[in-house]
C-alpha cells in the first residue's frame, strides 16, 4: 500500500471529480425541464397523453443506462443524416452524448416520481382552486405543482444521488470523470486499492454533500406542515426512515 | 286588450334584480345512475337557503354542479347575469371560471393549501384570478381575517389550526373573492362538536349582513333559526320546500316526516 | 426479421450469462440482506454500527467503481497470494460486486419489512409460549415478504440492469456479446437495440411475474393498507 500515492494523484481525482458534478448537475437540470411537462402529461386523465410518456418512461427505466449511452454515442454516428449536418459536431462529442443519455435517463425516471407526487396533491385542495375561478394553467402552476414537488422531494433526492453514481458510467465513451481518471491512474500506476477506494471516498464526500443539502431543503420546505406530514406515495420508495432516502430505483 | 304597462314592466325589473339564483331542471347522472333528476329552484338576494336530506339525496351534488365541480347534464343556470345551458354539451371553461367567480364555496374539508400561509391563501385567488392589486389584497384580507377572528393567525399554517379555525379561514377566502352567492357543503360535518359553533357564529353573521346563501347541512337546528327558506331533497328530488318554521312543524310530504323524525333529539335543542 | 448476421447465437449466449449472474447475485444478495437487516435490528450496538457503515458506503459508490475495485483489486491480491500472475474471474467478481450492492440495499428492505410485521402478532406468539427462533420463523418470516416483495422486486429490476456492467471488466454477458457483433458489423444501432429489446423483454417479464407474486402474497388483506 503506497499512501504517498493517494496525495500525487489527489489533484487528478479532483479534477475528474469537478468533471462529475458538471455532468451531473447539468443531467439533473436538463432532466428536470424534460420532466416537467411529461409528468404533467402522465399525471394527465387522458390516455392520449399519458400512454405515449408511459412508453417512453417504459422503454428508459426498463433497459440499462449503459446500454442508452452507446446507443447515442456509437449508433448517432452510424445514421447518415446525423454525420453529415450539423448536429455531427455535437454527437460526436462523448461528454453531449453522455449529457443527452443522462438526461433522459434521469428524466424519464423524474416524470414518474413528479406523476406519484402530482396524484398525491389532496384533491380537495385543487377543487378550492377550481371553486375560486383558478385556470388549469394557473393552478397547476401555483398549487398542484408546488405541492407535488414537496411530496416528491425524497423520491427525488435519492435519484438525484442515483444520477451522480450512474455519471460513473461516461467512462465507458472516454470521459475524464472520476471513475474514467481513476481507471486511468490505476492502468498506469497498477495500483488499484490505493485509487480506487480515494475515488470512493471522494463519491461519498459528494454524496453526503447532495443528501445534506436535500435534507436543508427539504426541511425548510415542509416547516409548514407541523403535525401532517407529507407521504410520498410512489409506491416503489419506501419512505425514509433515517439517513437518507432507501428505496433504490432501477437505472 | 291589457298591454303590459309601465308599471308591470318595472316590476319584472325590479324581480328580475332581486334574483340572485335561478335554477331550472338541473340533471345529473352517473353513467346510468341519475342522482339529480330535474331540479328547479331561485334564491333572491338575501335568501339563506337551507338544503337538507338524507344521505343520497343528492344535495351536495346539487350544490357541486352550480360551481360546475360536477358538470351537470342537462339544466340551466342564471347567475348574475350570466346564463350557462348545461344542455348544449361542452361549457366553455372561460364561462366556467366566470361563473366560479360569483360562486363563494365553503367545503366540508376545509381545503386550505397547506402549503401557504393564512394570509397567503387568501390572497392568491384575488391577485390571480381577479387582478387586484397586492396591497389592495393583503389590506382586504387582513380585514376578513378580523371579521372571522382570526387576525392574530394571519402567519400561520393551516396544519397549525384547528379545525373550526381553519374553516373560518376557508370562508374568509370564499368572501375575499367578494361572490355574490355563498355555497356551504357541509360547513361542519368534519369539526369535532366543540368547534362547531364559532363556525355556526360566523354564517350567521354572514345571514344577517344579507349575504345570499345555500347551505348543506345536518345541523337542522341551525338551518331552523338562520335560513329564511328550506328545501328538502329526496332522492335527487325536489320532494319540500318552504318557510322553516312551515316546513319543520308542519311537514306535507310522508318523507321529509320520516327524515325528521329521525332527527328528532336535533329538533329539540 | 433482423438481420443479426450470424451473431444471433453469441447474443443468446449472453443473455443467458447475464441472466446468471443475476439469479445468482440474487439469491447471495438476499442472503446477505437478511442478514444485514438482523444485523442493524440487533441489540449490539457494534453489530448495527458496522451495519450502518456497510449500507452508507455502498449507497455512496457508484456500482461501477465497485466492480472495479473488485475485479482489479482482486486481481491484485490474488497474484499476491499465489505469488504469480492469477486473474480474477469476471463472473465471479462481478457475482460478487452485485451481491454486495443489492445486500445493501436489500437491508434497507428487509429492516423495514420486518418492523412492519404488526408487533401484536408478535406478541401474541410470544404469549403463547413460542420461542424466538419460532416467532421469527413461523411469524415474522413469512409475514414480512409480504412488505419486502415491492422493495425487493424494484431491486431486482435493478440489479438486472446493473450486470450490463460487468462488461467492462470482460464478463461475456449480453452487454459484451453486443459489443462484439456491434463492432464486427459496424452497426452499433441495430445490436445496441436488440440488445435494448432484450433488457426490456426481461425487465417486462419480471414485472409480470412480480405483479403475480405480489397478488398472491396479499391474498387475505384486506385492500385498505
Amino acid at each position: 500500500m503506497e499512501w504517498h500515492l493517494i496525495f500525487d494523484v489527489l489533484p487528478l481525482l479532483l479534477d475528474g471529480a469537478l468533471l462529475t458534478i458538471q455532468l451531473t448537475a447539468a443531467s439533473v437540470l436538463l432532466g428536470l425541464i424534460i420532466a416537467l411537462p411529461l409528468s404533467l402529461m402522465r399525471a394527465s386523465g387522458s390516455t392520449g397523453l399519458s400512454r405515449p410518456v408511459l412508453l417512453y418512461t417504459f422503454a428508459f427505466r426498463g433497459t440499462p443506462l449503459l446500454v442508452q449511452i452507446f446507443l447515442i454515442y456509437y449508433g448517432a454516428s452510424q445514421i447518415e443524416w446525423i454525420r453529415t449536418s450539423f448536429v455531427w459536431s455535437v454527437l460526436r462529442e462523448p461528454w453531449w452524448c453522455a449529457l443527452i443519455a443522462f438526461s433522459l435517463n434521469h428524466a424519464a425516471y423524474t416524470t414518474e416520481i413528479l406523476r406519484g407526487g402530482i396524484r398525491a396533491v389532496p384533491r380537495g385542495e385543487i377543487e378550492a382552486a377550481k371553486a375560486l375561478g383558478m385556470s388549469y394553467a394557473l393552478r397547476t402552476r401555483r398549487i398542484v405543482l408546488p405541492v407535488a414537488f414537496r411530496l416528491s422531494l425524497p423520491a427525488y433526492a435519492n435519484e438525484v444521488v442515483l444520477m451522480l453514481k450512474a455519471s460513473s458510467l461516461a467512462s465507458t465513451i472516454t470521459m475524464m470523470e472520476l471513475t474514467g481518471t481513476a481507471r486511468k491512474i490505476v492502468a498506469q500506476t497498477f495500483s488499484p486499492y490505493e485509487v480506487f477506494i480515494s475515488a470512493a471516498l471522494i463519491y461519498l464526500g459528494i454524496t453526503f454533500v447532495v443528501v445534506h443539502l436535500f435534507g436543508r431543503l427539504e426541511r425548510g420546505i415542509t416547516s409548514h406542515q407541523g403535525r401532517a406530514r407529507a407521504e410520498n406515495d410512489n409506491r416503489k420508495n419506501i419512505p425514509p426512515s433515517e439517513g437518507y432516502a432507501i428505496g433504490k430505483v432501477s437505472r | 286588450m291589457n298591454l303590459p304597462s309601465n308599471d308591470d314592466h318595472a316590476r319584472d325589473n325590479a324581480a328580475e334584480q332581486r334574483t340572485a339564483l335561478r335554477v331550472v331542471e338541473l340533471k345529473k347522472r352517473f353513467g346510468p345512475l341519475e342522482v339529480i333528476k330535474g331540479v328547479s329552484f331561485t334564491a333572491k338576494r338575501g335568501d339563506v337557503i337551507s338544503i337538507l336530506g338524507s344521505s343520497g339525496s343528492g344535495k351536495s351534488t346539487l350544490l357541486r354542479c352550480l360551481n360546475f365541480l360536477e358538470e351537470p347534464s342537462e339544466g340551466e343556470i342564471w347567475v348574475g347575469g350570466r346564463h350557462i345551458n348545461a344542455r348544449s354539451g361542452i361549457v366553455a371553461q372561460r364561462e366556467i371560471n366566470a361563473l366560479r367567480c360569483k360562486l363563494g364555496m365553503v367545503f366540508q374539508g376545509f381545503n386550505l393549501w397547506s402549503h401557504m400561509t393564512v394570509l397567503e391563501n387568501m390572497v392568491e385567488a384575488p391577485i390571480h384570478v381577479r387582478g387586484i392589486a397586492k396591497a389592495e389584497a393583503w389590506k382586504r384580507a387582513e380585514e376578513l381575517l378580523s371579521k372571522v377572528g382570526l387576525a392574530d393567525k394571519r402567519h400561520a399554517y393551516p396544519a397549525h389550526l384547528s379545525g373550526g379555525q381553519q374553516q373560518r379561514v376557508a370562508i374568509a377566502r370564499a368572501l375575499a373573492m367578494e361572490p355574490e352567492i355563498l355555497l356551504f357543503d357541509e360547513p361542519t360535518s368534519a369539526l369535532d362538536p366543540e368547534l362547531v359553533g364559532e363556525v355556526l357564529k360566523v354564517i350567521r353573521s354572514l345571514a344577517d349582513e344579507g349575504r345570499t346563501m345555500l347551505i348543506v347541512t345536518h345541523e337542522l337546528g341551525f338551518a331552523r333559526q338562520v335560513s329564511n327558506r328550506i328545501v328538502f331533497l329526496h332522492q335527487g328530488r325536489v320532494e319540500e320546500e318552504g318557510a322553516p318554521e312551515a316546513v319543520f312543524r308542519n311537514p306535507a310530504s310522508f318523507r321529509l316526516k320520516q327524515f325528521l323524525s329521525a332527527q328528532a333529539t336535533e329538533l329539540h335543542q | 426479421m433482423i438481420e443479426l448476421q450470424g451473431f444471433g447465437d453469441q447474443i443468446a449466449a449472453g443473455a443467458i450469462t447475464t441472466l446468471r449472474v443475476a439469479a445468482t447475485s440474487l439469491v447471495l444478495g438476499i442472503g446477505v440482506g437478511l442478514c444485514g437487516a438482523m444485523a442493524k435490528l440487533s441489540r449490539f450496538h457494534a453489530l448495527r454500527r458496522l451495519a450502518d457503515v456497510y449500507t452508507t458506503i455502498i449507497r455512496g459508490v457508484p456500482e461501477l467503481l465497485i466492480i472495479l475495485i473488485l475485479y482489479f483489486g482482486g486481481t491484485v491480491a490474488m497474484t499476491a497470494a499465489f505469488g504469480r500472475y492469477v486473474e480474477i474471474d469476471a463472473f465471479a467478481a462481478g457475482v460478487f460486486a452485485l451481491t454486495i450492492v443489492f445486500g445493501a440495499y436489500a437491508t434497507e428492505v428487509f429492516r423495514a419489512a420486518i418492523r412492519a410485521v404488526p408487533a401484536g402478532q408478535i406478541e401474541a406468539a410470544h404469549a403463547l409460549g413460542l420461542s424466538k427462533v419460532h416467532t421469527w420463523r413461523l411469524v415474522i418470516f413469512p409475514q414480512m415478504w409480504r412488505y419486502a416483495l415491492p422493495g425487493i422486486g424494484n431491486l431486482w429490476l435493478t440489479l438486472l440492469k446493473d450486470t450490463a456492467l460487468i462488461s467492462v471488466v470482460g464478463l461475456e454477458d449480453l452487454m459484451r456479446k453486443t459489443g462484439v457483433a456491434a463492432g464486427a458489423t459496424h452497426d452499433p444501432l441495430t445490436f445496441y437495440t436488440v440488445a435494448a429489446g432484450l433488457y426490456l423483454f426481461f425487465t417486462s417479464v419480471s414485472l409480470a411475474g412480480l405483479t403475480l407474486l405480489e397478488r398472491r402474497a396479499n391474498r387475505g388483506v384486506r385492500v385498505a393498507d
